[in-house]
């Protein structure tokens, strides 16, 4: 991977988002640019979950927020319901919000410890003026019933009063409550027990139907993905890899890098340890990343072809993308 | 007196130049311990000359010290207090047993007394005689300062045989330290200990005073850890795990309250006083932290916190120290280890924090590791590395490891044996494998199955454990578990079941355990 391209965005279907040579960078005093985010496209179709995945510091998050325009990229395209989000104003952004909603990953600090969980919740609607006190009233205990919350025990409650996943469930009424049509989830259960996770996993799951959603999920652990996802975007060092629906992805795996992270994932079986020699280090700086495919300094298969050259993705098989000079199996 | 084989059996981690399965004493503080020998041996001679005729004092006071430090070795370390804090001693250059008195007598006492006493007759005979015939009577000074210079050349450690000294080579004998210095037990008890269990939990217990109660953290667990054996804890957050690692390590806040036996080495250590166990870390046992962000001082370098332990632990000087951090550097696999001595922490990744974390906790070569979720922080390709380096360091080192996580899929390639703990208690104890194989508590099932995995098709729910932990604080008849479990009956809402060995050392919590019990 770690290469740039364009096969993988469908013409058609009901597309909700679509970033097109989305690049962000950070200047780090003077001369050094951190190179967060090089040129990614990627589109987003009505009701698809599309997970990003990748280490730390590959720019997944970043990209989460770019779009968003917080802040805004330095270069590319953001197309949301057919709206052009780079060039717009402040104001006339600031109305697109509610259409787009955040869940962060650690869910404590994300809430106001001053203020009780009806409030967290009734805040956006009261900011937007949607309804009156009674309907705002209906909407909460609607909200926190569909997380699995009792709201006559929570409602006056304050965010330190909750254990790590309640306030995971809060977050997730909160990001609810103006009926958005995309949620970008960052990190959404990483900071959260394994059982906690499943319990979050399936109420994103069942929200996403109720509400008709459309999610990125942002995450670095595959089989997590595996469970939500209908479409996987793997990403390294600010570029994309590999794009694939789940199952075909870890079946198929055809690059180098989304085969050494999905043989890193812990397996809870004594007879097939994980091993740790499918990748060796850590990614080089995103302040001055390697020439060519930005994968080639950690890569088994590297040729001088790939430091000279940059991949482009491909089509490899039905719906299945690859950047990559030598993918797996060929 | 057979027990220093298992200190030969230890492996060396720093000395590279040394040969494998050898414990040297550290040649530059082998040295400091010689020179202040050599001054105390300066004054005895110079009282001796300042009183009778040079020649025959010389001969008198080199025979009153030979004694004196041949009997001294075989007890502790000769005079030097010194040696006495790094308790050095002499054993056979081959077969690294103790020397009793009458080999040390004929061996460093005959062969060293020899040579000793010849150069020291050379160096103080003739000069002295010299000085009588060019009728300088007093050169009292220069006499003294010439023996003192012979000794302590000849007692300069040669690095590249075995660190050993002109003495040690010419008597076949090896000044080794041991380096549990700081224990107060005997060596040899110590030692002879370690064929048994390393460590032995017994009947531990750990609250914490709280507003609204005592909550109860740890109830009644019991572990035995065998040496060089890795143990899984596993369990969610509040589950005890982190608590149960910091009681056996001492490291409780004041409003905790711990009761029960931990024995480490066979010592019982429950009862040691927090400055007694301090003795301990590093050495004996050491910890790695769950977050390598803040368990590092961002203030100092990574050389600075990498070294401390050495020179403030074992007696290391700066030079050496630094030696070994390089060396532990490398060991980790970090990139450049001479220029990572020179990073502050807020430099480096989380993967390159936990590593040096890791360097930091192996560094005094513990024989137990603590790692307390030492990967949750970091990315699972890094966390893949980092499971597979400890788990080649501890079988390196020949240390035990209990590893704290919450899951199971760590734990499963990495341990001999998995304490599930729930709510305080550990529900089930078992080899690895036969906990895989044949799980007997439901809650470990439910724990398993929630892990989300690779095969699983897309879009399938996962099953969860609904419900929560019950209050720390309350003492509740029944199960712990019971709300939450699948397989509920009434009589687990109405008595707690004890702890049940089904007979090949698995044991669990449960009336209804999976696939039946004995």
């Amino acid at each position: 991977m770690a290469g740039s391209g364009k096969a993988h965005m469908r013409p058609e279907g009901d597309v909700v988002l679509e970033v097109n040579d989305l690049v962000v960078e950070f200047k780090l005093g003077k001369n050094q640019i951190v190179k967060a985010v090089s040129g990614i496209s990627f589109d987003l179709i009505r009701g698809e979950t599309l997970a990003v995945v990748g280490e730390s510091g590959c720019g997944k998050s970043t990209l989460g927020k770019a779009i968003l325009q917080l802040p805004k990229p330095t270069s590319g395209s953001v197309n949301f319901l057919s709206k052009e989000l780079t060039t717009m104003g402040k104001n006339e952004l600031r109305d697109m919000r509610p259409a787009m909603q955040m869940i962060f990953q650690d869910p404590v600090s994300s809430l106001d410890p001053r203020l009780p969980v009806s409030e967290v919740i009734a805040e956006p609607l009261r900011v937007w003026k949607r309804g009156n006190e009674v309907e705002i009233n209906a909407k909460i205990d609607e909200l926190l019933l569909a997380a699995n919350l009792d709201p006559s025990v929570v409602r006056d409650r304050r965010s330190y009063e909750f254990s790590g996943g309640q306030c995971q469930r809060i977050s997730i009424a909160r990001s609810l409550a103006l009926d958005p049509t995309m949620i970008i989830c960052d990190e959404p259960v990483s900071a959260l027990d394994v059982s906690v996770q499943a319990q979050i996993l399936n109420l994103l799951q069942d929200m996403k139907d109720r509400y008709g959603l459309t999610l990125i999920f942002i995450s670095h652990d595959l089989a997590v993905v595996k469970a939500v996802s209908t479409r996987v975007m793997v990403m390294y060092l600010g570029k994309v890899c590999e794009v694939a629906p789940p199952e075909e992805l870890y079946q198929n795996t055809k690059h180098h890098y989304t085969k050494a992270l999905v043989g890193s994932v812990p397996i809870p079986d004594p007879d097939r340890p994980i091993s740790g020699n499918l990748i060796q280090g850590e990614p080089p700086s995103p302040l001055n990343p390697p020439s060519g495919c930005r994968f080639r300094t950690r890569c088994p298969q590297a040729s001088d072809l790939c430091a000279q050259e940059e991949p482009q993705l491909r089509e490899v098989s039905v719906g299945h993308f690859v950047a990559c000079h030598h993918p797996i199996g060929e | 007196m057979s027990s220093f084989n298992t200190v030969a059996e230890r492996p060396l981690p720093f000395a590279q130049d040394a040969e494998p399965g050898v414990y040297l004493a550290d040649p530059s503080r082998r040295l400091k311990a010689y020179l202040l020998d050599s001054i105390i041996i300066g004054i005895i001679f110079g009282i001796a000359v300042v009183a009778t005729n040079p020649t025959i004092a010389a001969i008198v006071a080199g025979a009153i010290w030979s004694v004196l430090n041949i009997v001294l070795n075989t007890k502790k370390s000769g005079i030097s207090p010194a040696k006495k804090k790094m308790n050095m001693r002499v054993v056979d250059a081959k077969t690294f047993q103790p020397l009793n008195l009458v080999q040390m007598i004929l061996r460093r006492g005959l062969l060293g007394t020899i040579v000793g006493e010849a150069g020291l007759i050379a160096s103080v005979v003739i000069p002295s005689l010299v000085l009588n015939a060019i009728g300088l009577s007093n050169g009292l000074l220069v006499v003294v300062a010439t023996v003192a210079a012979v000794y302590a050349y000849a007692s300069i450690p040669m690095r590249n045989s075995r660190n050993r000294n002109v003495w040690d080579i010419v008597s076949g004998t090896q000044v080794v330290f041991d380096k549990f210095d700081t224990l107060t037990t005997p060596i040899v008890e110590t030692k002879l200990s370690l064929e048994s269990d390393l460590l032995t939990i017994e009947g531990l217990n750990v609250s914490f005073a709280t507003p609204r109660g005592n909550l109860k953290a740890v109830r009644d667990v019991n572990i035995q850890l065998p040496k060089g054996e890795s143990l899984g804890v596993v369990g969610e957050s509040g589950s005890g795990k982190t608590v149960l690692s910091r009681a056996t390590m001492g490291l409780l806040p004041s409003t905790a309250t711990r009761t029960g036996v931990i024995k480490f080495r066979g010592e019982v250590i429950s009862e040691l006083s927090s400055v007694e166990v301090r003795d301990l870390w590093g050495t004996g046992m050491a910890m790695i932290f769950q977050d390598p962000m803040t368990a590092l001082n961002p203030v100092r370098r990574i050389g600075d916190q990498l070294t401390e332990s050495l020179t403030e632990r074992i007696g290391m000087d700066k030079r050496a120290a630094t030696e070994r951090a390089i060396a532990l550097l490398k060991r980790v696999r970090i990139p450049d280890p001479e220029g990572m001595l020179k990073k502050f922490p807020y430099q480096l990744s989380g993967g390159m924090r936990q590593r040096i974390m890791i360097a930091i906790a192996v560094s005094c070569n513990p024989e137990m590791l603590f790692a307390d979720e030492p990967t949750t922080a970091l990315d699972v390709t890094v966390q893949a590395q980092v499971l597979e380096l400890l788990t080649e360091l501890r079988k390196e080192f020949n240390m035990s490891m209990i590893l704290v996580t919450h899951d199971l899929g760590v734990v499963a390639g990495h341990t001999d044996r998995i304490a599930v703990m729930y709510a305080g208690d550990m529900v089930e104890y078992a080899p690895t494998r036969s906990l895989f194989a044949n799980m007997k508590m439901p809650y470990t099932e439910a724990l398993l199955k929630s892990i989300p995995r690779l095969e699983t098709p897309t879009g399938t729910r996962l099953p969860v454990v609904e419900g929560r932990l019950p209050d720390p604080t309350k003492d509740e008849p029944g199960c712990p578990f019971a709300n939450r479990c699948d397989y509920v009956q009434d009589k687990c809402r109405a008595e707690k079941p004890p702890l049940k060995d089904d007979g090949d050392n698995h044991f669990y919590r449960c009336w209804f355990p999976l696939g039946g019990g004995k």
